[in-house]
């Protein structure tokens, strides 16, 4: 199974396919216009598909850029 | 890893009136028109813990960080018979956040409808115009079903309704058609026929229509009587219809339709009138049939004592918005014709849970008169050839829409478009 790191840009790109792949590492809630709340409900419906993950509500909160989502699904991996 | 988040999703209260100025004042600051539609009308309904035996009840849901509110969303709390068995459900009316005007408040949205949905399972948005709306997709994306519900039209007077009818005026060759068949005479002709079609399909007995002023306990025994043929249904008791129709609501004409040998009750129905503000209709005078119930039965009886009323007041089209078989059927039978609905619903995933997999919206009775879809019919519209007067008094009538492209789409930031109905006091 490739990286976490990978399928998180995967991910990311389904739902900013505006965003180059080289960019993805750098996207955040701040600069980048099109993440809205309809992005962000898409984004982590594929994150929970993609990880197997049930993210609560609470945690929304840590989904507002690659790099603090990257650590929010290693951690919830346990890595 | 959780950790608290910085929203907090609650019922407002009487102390949150000046937030919802200021949300209102930031949303207006960063250029957008849309309100948290409130009204001072309705403060004791809609902040003041109802009566749980009310029939039909608002709440406005809030999202707040610190002591500011983000989101705000209308709840119109109502009782749905599933099978004869009641279960509170709410419309979803006017869903707003601070994310159209600040992104780093999308989530606020989110949170909300989430919450929302996780306090009051049964939710349904209805009157939504378009799938490829940013609410439609919002919610689908959280696992919303989505059905339209089926759009019929009675043109009364033919020549003029292919004349003014802006869905026919925008395509040009039903442009070109509907001026060859005005200037022909086909027009006169069909129209001719369409009336012979509907004298024909008259009820026998013809029934006795009364314009009443509200709902008697006839209406409850109608509700008992006919709650078998619905398998769902909100609840269309007394109470219930004259908190949804009150009689001090001049839009309405309540009509009670009853079999003139017996005297039994067949059933109701309610109808406007009025010159739509819009581009759809064009100067038609616009009847609707707005919300009935009966056994299925006689629901012919009702479609036939609605049509007679708003022919006979002068009405140059009727619409109607049904999901139950019985009342598509009964208007076809009637001569009403099939449109082009982008009249949706949208339901939580245990509101559509309640019908099953291989069922449609017809498991529902959901009428144009459902949620607010009678907000474009304005008060004062019974008043022949008169304008509409907006009102806000009531919360509901806010501004005029389009009629069947209804911006409860609103929201979700760039998403959460707000509603343009959602004018506050």
């Amino acid at each position: 199974m490739p990286p976490t790191h990978d399928r998180l840009v995967k991910c990311f790109r389904s739902v900013f396919p505006v965003v180059a792949a080289d960019e993805v590492p750098r996207a955040s809630l701040a600069n980048t216009p099109t993440w809205d709340s309809l992005a962000s409900v898409n984004l982590i419906a594929l994150i929970e598909d993609e990880f197997a993950l049930d993210i609560p509500l609470d945690d929304y909160e840590h989904m507002n850029s690659f790099e603090n989502i990257y650590v929010y699904v290693k951690q919830r991996e346990g890595g | 890893m959780s950790s608290k988040s910085r929203f907090r999703v609650r019922l407002a209260t009487n102390t949150d009136i000046e937030r919802i100025k200021r949300f209102d004042a930031r949303l207006s600051a960063g250029g957008r028109t849309e309100r948290v539609s409130y009204s001072r009308a309705l403060l004791a309904e809609t902040f003041d813990e109802p009566d749980p035996d009310l029939p039909v009840f608002f709440r406005l849901m809030v999202t707040e960080e610190g002591d500011e509110i983000r989101a705000a969303a209308l709840l119109f709390h109502q009782q749905l018979f599933v099978r004869g068995k009641p279960r509170r459900f709410s419309y979803v009316q006017m869903p707003i956040s601070e994310g159209l005007v600040e992104r780093s408040y999308s989530l606020a949205i989110v949170h909300l409808v989430k919450e929302t949905t996780r306090r009051y399972p049964l939710l349904i948005s209805l009157g939504v115009g378009s799938l490829d709306s940013s609410w439609a997709r919002f919610v689908g994306a959280l696992g919303w079903k989505s059905a339209s519900v089926p759009f019929f039209f009675y043109p009364v007077r033919f020549s003029r309704v292919l004349s003014a009818l802006e869905y026919l005026n925008q395509r040009p060759w039903l442009r070109r058609g509907a001026r060859l068949s005005t200037r022909s005479g086909a027009a006169c002709l069909l129209g001719g026929l369409h009336r012979a079609y509907f004298r024909l399909h008259r009820p026998s007995p013809t029934p006795d229509v009364a314009d009443v002023e509200n709902f008697g306990p006839w209406a409850d025994t109608v509700f008992r009587a006919a709650l078998r043929d619905y398998p769902i249904t909100g609840r269309r008791d007394s109470a219930a219809l004259n908190a949804l129709y009150p009689k001090d609501d001049p839009r309405f004409s309540r009509l009670r339709v009853r079999c003139p040998k017996t005297g039994r009750d067949l059933g109701w129905i309610i109808v406007c009138l009025s010159r739509l503000p819009g581009k759809y209709f064009g100067d038609l005078m616009v009847g609707a049939l707005a919300d009935g119930f009966g056994e299925t039965e006689n629901v012919p009886a009702l479609v036939w004592a609605g049509v007679q009323n708003l022919i006979g007041r002068g009405a140059e089209i009727i619409v109607s918005n049904w999901s139950h078989p019985a009342w598509i059927n009964g208007s076809r039978r009637h001569g009403f014709l099939p449109g082009p609905s982008n009249y949706f619903s949208l339901m939580s995933p245990e509101a559509a849970g309640l019908v099953p997999p291989t069922a449609d919206i017809g498991q529902f009775h959901i009428a144009r008169g459902d949620s607010d879809g009678l907000n474009i019919f304005q008060a004062g519209a019974r008043r022949p050839g008169g304008q509409p007067t907006p009102t806000t008094s009531d919360g509901l009538a806010d501004q005029p829409r389009l009629p069947h492209s209804r911006p409860q789409d609103l929201h979700t930031d760039h998403a959460v478009r707000a509603a343009s109905q959602g004018s506050s006091d």
